[in-house]
């Protein structure tokens, strides 16, 4: 009896393996999924947005920096450095240089009055093209088209439509021109 | 009869009015894509950075239908709708713009399936997409975009191209994008591709 039933046994493991096919690596140890803390604050991005003029395509650059260990966040947001080291601006930059045909068709896409007439880097502003998640949640650009040259500035807020406008504002008071050509990201990204 | 009317009417507006859409932003038109390059990682002192997002040859290759750098010609020509007849290292034509021996295939835009990655504006009939290959293997997607009379310009859909690949951090894929006469040129580059990265179609060549 004990016999018979070793065998019937073995039958049935056999029987599985076979019907199993070969050994799978695959042990069911699936990890949990990754909760996210919805409440916890956000982190400090500085987002950038650089100008391709020569495709007159735009990019965000985004710059997430680790907190200190002092940061407490404000309106659960952790707080972005006062001071961005020119370096910063370079490495967001570094997003158009390295994908243009040509490197100097890459600058700030805040864009000094005039732009149009001297299309260069030194003509944008690195500050006023960038927005701190601490302080907007939303980075709006608006564009006039002078002739194939689209020429830009940037604004910071919290809601898109208010990037817009403010966006547009900025640009309109600036270049003296209506600039109907708009876009707008999160500063945090997705 | 006519209160039980009224409450239902009630009821069905009060719901329709709940389901409405909430209202759309009023932007202006037209409204310019903002290309999003993977963020990068800043330590607190502002001094060293590195990527933000792990990615690696997986992602791409999720992204272009199981294509990947490294591939062999005819390896790659199986994962193609419509592979191209006869395709073997020695028989590929040379791509004159390179230095050393680098070869390549084409494809037309229309018979490109998932590396279309999703575009929807119009590319000419003349459009076609370039497999370009070093010893060690495909290293370049190259997309040539060319205009004609039913499409007179393919910087829309240039845009979505590069849209999709920009994403894709530098050190997996290097995409740029640029034009020559008026076809639209988007490449995406092979990381390790070393000293033809810089190298740019030229037209004649191939």
């Amino acid at each position: 009896m004990r016999v018979l039933g070793g065998v019937l046994l073995m039958a049935a493991v056999a029987a599985t393996m076979a019907h199993a096919g070969p050994l799978s690596f695959d042990l069911q140890l699936h990890e949990p999924p990754v909760i996210a803390d919805s409440k916890a604050p956000t982190k400090c991005t500085v987002t950038y947005i650089v100008a391709d003029i020569a495709n007159n395509d735009l990019y965000a650059s985004r710059m997430r920096i680790d907190p200190t260990e002092n940061d407490a966040p404000a309106d659960n947001r952790l707080p972005c450095p006062k001071v961005m080291p020119p370096r910063v601006g370079l490495r967001a930059l570094d997003t158009c240089l390295t994908r243009a045909g040509e490197a100097k068709s890459c600058v700030f896409a805040d864009m000094s009055r005039g732009f149009e007439r001297e299309p260069d880097i030194h003509n944008t502003s690195e500050n006023a093209s960038r927005c701190s998640s601490d302080n907007a949640s939303d980075i709006g650009v608006a564009c006039w088209m002078a002739g194939n040259l689209s020429v830009c500035d940037v604004a910071c807020a919290d809601t898109p439509q208010k990037a817009l406008v403010q966006a547009q504002a900025r640009c309109e008071e600036k270049q003296q021109h209506s600039c109907p050509i708009t876009a707008t990201v999160p500063v945090s990204g997705p | 009869m006519g209160l039980r009317l009224i409450a239902l009417l009630l009821i069905l507006g009060a719901g329709q009015a709940h389901a409405q859409p909430p209202a759309p932003i009023a932007v202006t038109q037209p409204v310019r894509p903002i290309f999003l390059p993977a963020p990068v990682q800043w330590d607190a002192d502002l001094l060293r950075f590195r990527p933000a997002l792990s990615q690696t040859a997986t992602d791409f290759a999720n992204l272009t239908g199981g294509i990947s750098f490294g591939m062999a010609p005819a390896d790659l020509n199986t994962k193609l709708p419509e592979p191209y007849p006869g395709v073997s290292w020695n028989a590929l034509p040379l791509a004159n713009e390179y230095p050393g021996e680098v070869r390549y295939f084409g494809v037309p835009i229309e018979a490109a399936g998932s590396l279309r990655v999703g575009m929807t504006a119009c590319t000419g009939t003349g459009s076609y997409l370039v497999f370009l290959f070093r010893p060690e293997g495909f290293f370049r997607l190259s997309y040539r975009l060319v205009p004609d009379k039913t499409c007179t310009d393919t910087n829309p859909a240039a845009q979505q191209i590069f849209g999709r690949f920009v994403p894709m951090g530098q050190q997996v894929a290097l995409s740029v994008r640029y034009h020559v006469g008026k076809t639209q040129v988007v490449d995406i580059t092979d990381a390790t591709a070393g000293y033809l990265t810089p190298i740019r179609w030229r037209q004649g060549g191939n």
